[in-house]
């Protein structure tokens, strides 16, 4: 009886991992790709040209390229090195590797799906003013947003008393007079020969991400074996500030794709709100597969400030967000259904 | 730069290490599109032949397509690469027959003309013949000009073993089902069954309709009383009653929510369950619509309440093995 309950946990270990790593595979060869065109074809020049002078504003503006280049976890790390490479600032690059999981139509989309109809959600016969598609959107949308624009702050300020120690070798800037040199060298080449050097760039990108996706997927298995929804959303019930830093842990450790993680958060019927955007906000910026990954871009001092910064303020956001919503709810907010017909989420 | 000290060395190391890279994502991609590959999960040698995936045990319908495009556009990026160092090789070769020394003070001089105008590149290229060229950008110019004398070393053996493990689970057959670890329902939180009145038969009926059905009084009228069928796990160990277990994705395995039914024979009824060789198999149950409340609030779980008779005997009419569905998860 015993190895036989061993034996399934254990293919129960390969089922999730086989799923993190094949979800985020395709992801994963997309974003080297367009990594290893970006390398061959993005002039620098352009880069310099288009961002915004002022710290702040390319910032900004970096959390919100998510918007137009749509990238998910996974497949943005590859991008965001070559967008490195090619002189775009550190703090830029770290607001869209942080919200452009998040702040990006397809993402936003998933969650106002997930959350659709939560508001009329009852619990013993009353309203129990569930966040709805809207609100949810929203609030995790702003929240991603303020987040990785003051982690991004806090990053330019570490930049500019390490500079350049806080990356990787293979994430390094390249000087200007080299960038130009290789790119005029390279309109000159043939066609086949451009896309051998993306082909080059594209898979070594993709085999070093692979080999720390799949560390990532094993950790995010063997937590996720001795963990279940049940034991998680019991333990929450009771208590807020309990409830957001255990749903915060669950995203570490469950490691789900920005895209699905809505619909997980959706299924904890009972939680509060607040909880959930907490879950929602800081999965797609840490997890375990995410923090294998960013070892290939950033040093370690810079991967802890930012960990920090991100799990500090989403603690701080959510409880706020909760103190705001579970007291204007019920004052502004009628949710017009019968009770008695209610409680139907997803 | 440390790669100039052995620079003999690294270049049989840099070919080594590429060619071992593009096998192992060769591998993977071989990989996936064989999980994406349909083929006969039951019924073979008849007319009615159910195809499968062996992704879907992992992933939802609709990430399936991805896992085709990931993979063929990981082909596309390797005959490319293939191609590209195919060439390199070759240049390497005649490079060493024509004169060895010659390429390492190339490679040395590219580190210098990058920080030197472009003229003097124009001059580098005055004494290359006429293939240099392309070894020049190929082999160690351009965007590899830090990285591949950077990474070679760190292309160490244990990053292709982290490689092989989805390659050689694959070939493990692993994974072969959903979820084996599930556990019952506990029932001593809901109340008690009174009789069921016939309602009709429904067949159409899916697992997730009815999970829906147990949210509202209305749809929960609706479906009270039905005879539906369903198929799914069998867990428990107890000859009145069991767990019909599916699972419902939104993506992945990982994000699997459990959908539970709860199946319970007849009370009137003295026929018992031989639950020793349905456990943990897929069933398919045949029985009538209830909802069950839970005591302490308003929500229900859904209840089939199996009804046998002369001509439906309780085992193997009403619960009958089946193979797992070419679909496992419920969407």
């Amino acid at each position: 009886m015993d190895t036989n309950q061993a034996f399934d946990r254990i293919k129960d270990f390969f089922l999730i991992f086989t799923s993190i790593f094949y979800e985020a595979l395709p992801f994963i060869v997309l974003g080297s790709i367009v990594a290893g065109v970006l390398e061959e074809f993005l002039p620098q020049s352009l880069v310099a040209r288009i961002m915004p002078k002022s710290k702040f504003r390319a910032i900004a503006l970096g959390a919100v390229l998510g918007l137009i280049f749509p990238m998910c976890e996974c497949g943005i790390i590859p991008v965001m090195r070559r967008l490195l490479r090619k002189g775009l600032p550190l703090s830029s690059c770290t607001a869209y590797l942080l919200a452009g999981p998040v702040v990006n139509p397809v993402v936003l989309l998933s969650t106002f799906v997930a959350f659709d109809g939560m508001e009329n959600a009852t619990e013993s016969g009353k309203i129990s003013y569930q966040m709805g598609g809207w609100m949810m959107m929203l609030a995790r949308g702003l929240m991603a947003y303020v987040v990785s624009v003051v982690t991004s702050l806090v990053v330019e300020r570490l930049y500019q008393k390490h500079g350049n120690s806080l990356l990787k070798l293979t994430a390094l800037p390249q000087s200007k007079m080299e960038l130009e040199v290789l790119e005029e060298n390279g309109k000159k080449d043939a066609l086949l020969v451009r896309f051998g050097r993306i082909s080059q760039t594209a898979l070594h990108d993709f085999i070093d991400i692979t080999v720390f996706l799949t560390i990532g997927a094993l950790l995010a298995a063997f937590t996720r074996i001795w963990l279940t929804h049940d034991a998680i959303a019991e333990l929450s019930r009771s208590h807020i500030v309990l409830a957001v830093l255990l749903m915060m842990s669950l995203a570490v450790v469950l490691c789900l794709c920005s895209e699905a993680d809505a619909f997980v958060a959706a299924s904890f019927v009972t939680l509060r709100p607040a909880a959930k955007a907490a879950f929602l906000v800081l999965g797609p910026m840490l997890d375990l597969k995410l923090y294998m990954m960013y070892t290939r871009v950033f040093r370690p001092r810079l991967i802890w400030t930012i960990f920090i910064s991100v799990i500090i303020q989403v603690f701080i956001y959510s409880m706020l967000l909760h103190l705001a919503w579970e007291n204007l709810a019920p004052k502004y907010f009628h949710p017009k259904v019968d009770p008695v017909a209610s409680g139907l989420e997803k | 730069m440390a790669h100039e000290h052995h620079h003999h060395g690294s270049k049989s190391e840099y070919i080594t290490e590429q060619v071992l890279s593009l096998s192992f994502a060769l591998a993977i991609a071989l990989v996936c599109v064989f999980l994406w590959f349909p083929y006969p999960v039951s019924g073979q040698g008849t007319d009615s032949v159910v195809y499968g995936r062996k992704l879907s045990i992992i992933l939802h319908p609709k990430f399936h397509v991805w896992v085709l495009v990931g993979a063929v556009a990981l082909l596309v990026m390797i005959a490319l690469r293939a191609i590209a160092l195919w060439r390199e090789i070759s240049i390497l070769k005649s490079d060493a027959k024509c004169d060895h020394d010659h390429h390492g003070e190339n490679c040395d001089h590219h580190h210098h003309h990058l920080e030197n105008d472009k003229s003097g590149q124009e001059n580098c290229h005055h004494h290359d013949h006429g293939q240099h060229h392309d070894h020049n950008h190929d082999g160690c110019g351009h965007d590899h000009s830090h990285e591949d004398c950077g990474h070679s070393h760190d292309m160490a053996p244990w990053r292709f073993m982290v490689l092989a493990l989805p390659v050689i689970l694959y070939f493990l057959n692993l994974p072969n089902e959903v979820f084996s670890n599930v556990k019952a329902v506990d029932l001593s939180q809901f109340g008690e069954v009174g009789a069921v009145a016939e309602k009709g038969v429904d067949f159409n009926v899916g697992f997730l309709q009815l999970e829906m059905a147990a949210m509202s009084q209305e749809s929960r009228n609706h479906y009270e009383g039905k005879t539906v069928r369903l198929v799914g796990k069998y867990v428990g160990e107890d000859e009145k009653r069991f767990s019909l277990i599916r699972f419902k994705i939104n993506c992945c395995a990982a994000d699997a929510v459990p959908l539970n039914s709860v199946i319970m024979v007849d009370p009137a009824s003295m026929e018992k369950i031989n639950w020793k060789g349905y456990r943990n198999k897929w069933v398919q149950v045949t029985g009538r619509v209830h909802f069950l409340k839970r005591k302490d609030n308003d929500q229900f779980i859904t209840a089939l309440i199996l009804y046998p008779d002369a001509e439906h005997k309780l085992n193997d009419d009403l619960i009958k093995v089946v193979p797992q569905d070419s679909n496992p998860y419920a969407n």
